[in-house]
C-alpha cells in the first residue's frame, strides 16, 4: 500500500468510540511550538530555533439534529478517519470539546460545530475504522 | 529569459511529500535603527534574516503527519524545477489538515527556518 489522495465523502469523526452523525468537515491543526534560539556570530545571519511542545486542536461540523451531541467541557478520545479505514489511517488521542457552536440561516441546514483541544498525544493510527 | 511552469515544481521534506499543489516562501530582515542626532534621514542596521514556508496539499491516505512534526530542524527543499531550489533548515511548526463532504482532503503546511546559513539556492 502506498499514499493515495481520498475523497472527504468517506471520511468520518468519531467521540467517545461513538460515531458522530451528519458530519459535512472536519479538521486537524498540528503544533509544534518553537522559541528562538539564535545567538551572536560575525557571518551568520539566519534564525536559528529549538522544538518545544506539540498540541492541536481539531474541529468537526455537522447538520444539526437536536441536541447537541457533545457538551462543552467534556473529554474523550476523538478519531477523525480520512476515508473510514484504519489503513488509510487519519487522528486519534484524548480531547476536551473547547466550545460548541449552533446556527441556523433562512437559506441552509441548521449546524453543529464542535471544537477541540488535543490533551496530550496524537496518533496518526485509527481503531474505530473497518 | 527562463521562466518556469509551476508543474514542474515539488517540495522535499525528508523525502517527496506527494500531492503538494503550491509552496511559497517568504524572507524577512530584522533591521535596527541607526540614526543619530545630526542625521538627516533614518538609517539602519540589518540583523538576522528569517523565512517561513507554506505547502498546500491534497492530502494522502497512510500519510504520518504526527512523525513530520520532527523535533530536529530538517532541511526542506522546494524545487522551482527538476533540479533547481531554494532550501534551509526549518521546523514543520503547523499541519493543518481538512476533510470536507465536497472536495478532496487537503493538507497545509508551515514551516519556520532553523538554520544560521539562511535560505540559500541550489
Amino acid at each position: 500500500m502506498s499514499e493515495a489522495k481520498y475523497h472527504g465523502r468517506k471520511s468520518e469523526a468519531y467521540w467517545d468510540t461513538v460515531k458522530l452523525e451528519q458530519v459535512t468537515e472536519w479538521s486537524v491543526v498540528l503544533n509544534l511550538a518553537t522559541v528562538d534560539a539564535s545567538v551572536m556570530h560575525a557571518t551568520k545571519t539566519g534564525k536559528s530555533r529549538a522544538a518545544g511542545f506539540k498540541g492541536g486542536t481539531a474541529s468537526v461540523n455537522c447538520y444539526l439534529e437536536g441536541d447537541n451531541a457533545i457538551d462543552e467541557g467534556t473529554k474523550a478520545v476523538l478519531e477523525l478517519l480520512r476515508d473510514g479505514t484504519n489503513a488509510s489511517k487519519g487522528y486519534k488521542g484524548t480531547a476536551i470539546c473547547t466550545s460548541v457552536e449552533d446556527g441556523a440561516e433562512i437559506d441552509g441546514v441548521e449546524t453543529v460545530t464542535y471544537n477541540f483541544q488535543f490533551n496530550g498525544e496524537i496518533t496518526n493510527v485509527v481503531t474505530e475504522g473497518i | 529569459m527562463t521562466v518556469y511552469h509551476g508543474k514542474s515544481a515539488k517540495v522535499d521534506f525528508g523525502g517527496i511529500i506527494a500531492f503538494t499543489t503550491s509552496w511559497s516562501v517568504s524572507t524577512s530582515a530584522d533591521v535596527a535603527r541607526s540614526t543619530d542626532m545630526g542625521d538627516d534621514f533614518e538609517t539602519f542596521e540589518s540583523g538576522f534574516d528569517d523565512a517561513t514556508f507554506t505547502v498546500d496539499g491534497n492530502a494522502a491516505t497512510e500519510r504520518n503527519t504526527i512523525a513530520q512534526l520532527l523535533l530536529e530542524a530538517t532541511e526542506l527543499k522546494c524545487y522551482i524545477d527538476a533540479t533547481h531550489y531554494f532550501h534551509a533548515d526549518v521546523f514543520c511548526i503547523s499541519i493543518t489538515e481538512t476533510a470536507n463532504l465536497n472536495d478532496i482532503g487537503k493538507i497545509t503546511y508551515s514551516f519556520e527556518m532553523s538554520d544560521q546559513d539562511g535560505l540559500q539556492y541550489t
